[in-house]
């Protein structure tokens, strides 16, 4: 069994996050931030520690500012819907995810308005059709950081600086990247980061976070118990506990720090030059398939995408499944305007995302498996 | 000292995280224990931490790189009609 869709959820993960998870579970899953006895205070500590590690990897000041969530999408909600009012205008670009268009498309009927910059064919945003998209209204710019399609990296650094002088709000969607590229929200001048901590973090799914810049105050998404002024019958403002309603996923946030040890002690830079030394052996090996179509301009994370000729993706995808043991993802991947841009939106494109747990020989079994439905396909006409 | 026994501190917050941060970063520094909070306090939060023994001035010094609205408070060990006395000090 080969599986090869890490860009939608990583898996296996690391033991060590197993182990968290069940130990959490049996031994002190007491409801956190809730009782003061032992058990839901030592829940409470560890969920607090995930906290930290996040902002230790991203160089967040305070691990107040972190908020969980159930996945990268209801982060991206939260910071959408929660800072966007009437009148405001978003820039974002046609290589994002549903996770965002969808909100906006929800946004705009409330008369929220938006840009979507087209970028090229292979993916690239051009830095002066983003600036000219840019209007006097404009109060956020979103983007993600890596395409969940191609793996193609757009400028958020470039992006991140313009937004600075201007003072509108930078958000980043770091799904595909988030445990795998280095992000300092500090230095990429980022006012709120979303991400799942079931991809490249290694936590289990179930868990998602969203960074709050200091001084942002966002609407939540929803009301409720958080275990602070009870006497209260308004949502609180402090953080993280005014979008933090209801009881947290406790052994998920767990088990998603778990996941950020492991990150740690393996580094990300062992963890990328892994990524690459497969990701390099793989589009080697694909280029010289001549029926093999590659898209996207030569990332640095291991989404690849491609097409084999007179082949719709979802055939390509079950052949692999069925007779190779390869699980890939074919289609659009939620990402229709992406697929616009690549010009795939009638064929989607097969996705290989590899992770930390692939090998070598699993990547030449994929190759050979390739090699053997190109020829086939060929064979048969 | 007769006063360390007729009377504790305990610092008080609005949330059980900004507790839980609190702990984390004067646990080395201070004895403390966490506590439910004493009913004679603001119920914001159901969690406290209490000062087994405190060097008020060091508390006073490291107070402000804490950056969490905390309160605190001197509590009389001794209870009369059933409440303990109570007095907030700034910080």
């Amino acid at each position: 069994m080969t599986y090869l869709d890490n860009a939608a959820t990583t898996f296996p993960k690391p033991e060590a996050v197993y182990q968290a998870i069940d130990k959490c579970m049996r031994h002190y899953a007491g409801n956190q931030g809730r009782s003061g006895h032992r058990l839901s205070m030592q829940a409470s500590r560890e969920v607090y520690e995930t906290r930290e590690l996040l902002a230790k990897l991203f160089n967040i000041q305070n691990p107040l500012r972190i908020v969980f969530t159930e996945n990268g999408t209801e982060a991206l909600n939260l910071g959408l819907k929660g800072v966007l009012e009437p009148g405001d205008h978003v820039v974002t670009s046609s290589m994002e995810h549903n996770s965002v268009y969808r909100p906006l498309n929800a946004l705009a009927e409330k008369g929220i308005t938006f840009s979507i910059v087209l970028c090229s064919p292979d993916g690239c945003l051009d830095i002066e059709a983003f600036t000219a998209a840019l209007q006097q209204n404009t109060k956020m710019v979103i983007l993600n950081h890596a395409s969940n399609v191609t793996g193609e990296m757009l400028p958020i650094r470039e992006v991140g600086e313009i937004c600075a002088k201007k003072g509108i709000l930078f958000m980043v969607d770091a799904a595909q990247t988030a445990g795998i590229l280095d992000i300092d929200v500090q230095d990429l001048k980022i006012d709120l980061l979303a991400a799942p901590g079931h991809k490249g973090l290694f936590g289990p799914q179930g868990t998602g976070f969203l960074y709050i810049g200091e001084g942002l105050d966002l609407k939540p998404l929803k009301e409720g118990g958080t275990g602070s002024r009870s006497e209260d019958v308004f949502q609180p403002l402090m953080m993280p506990d005014r979008y933090e309603s209801g009881t947290l996923n406790a052994p998920g946030i767990i088990g998603l720090g778990a996941g950020i040890k492991f990150l740690q002690q393996e580094t990300l830079q062992k963890i990328r030059a892994h990524d690459e030394k497969l990701r390099h052996y793989f589009i080697e090996a694909l280029s010289q398939i001549e029926t093999v179509r590659l898209y996207g301009a030569g990332a640095l994370i291991s989404v690849v995408s491609l097409n084999i000729e007179g082949l719709d993706s979802t055939e390509t995808a079950y052949l692999l499944d069925r007779e190779y043991d390869i699980f890939v993802r074919p289609g659009l991947h939620c990402a229709p305007l992406t697929h616009r841009t690549l010009g795939t939106l009638d064929t989607g494109t097969v996705r290989f995302s590899f992770s930390y747990f692939n090998t070598e020989d699993e990547v030449q079994q994929s190759v050979s498996a390739i090699q053997k439905i190109c020829l086939q396909k060929r064979d048969a006409g | 000292m007769d006063l360390e026994k007729d009377f504790f501190y305990v610092i008080t917050f609005e949330s059980p995280n900004q507790a839980i941060q609190v702990e984390k970063q004067i646990k080395s520094i201070f004895e403390i224990s966490v506590i439910p909070t004493p009913r004679e306090l603001d119920k914001s939060c159901g969690i406290a931490i209490k000062f087994n023994t405190v060097d008020l001035d060091k508390l006073f010094a490291l107070w402000p790189t804490i950056k969490i609205p905390g309160r605190l408070f001197k509590l009389s060990n001794k209870k009369i009609n059933g409440s303990r006395e109570t007095q907030e000090i700034q910080i």
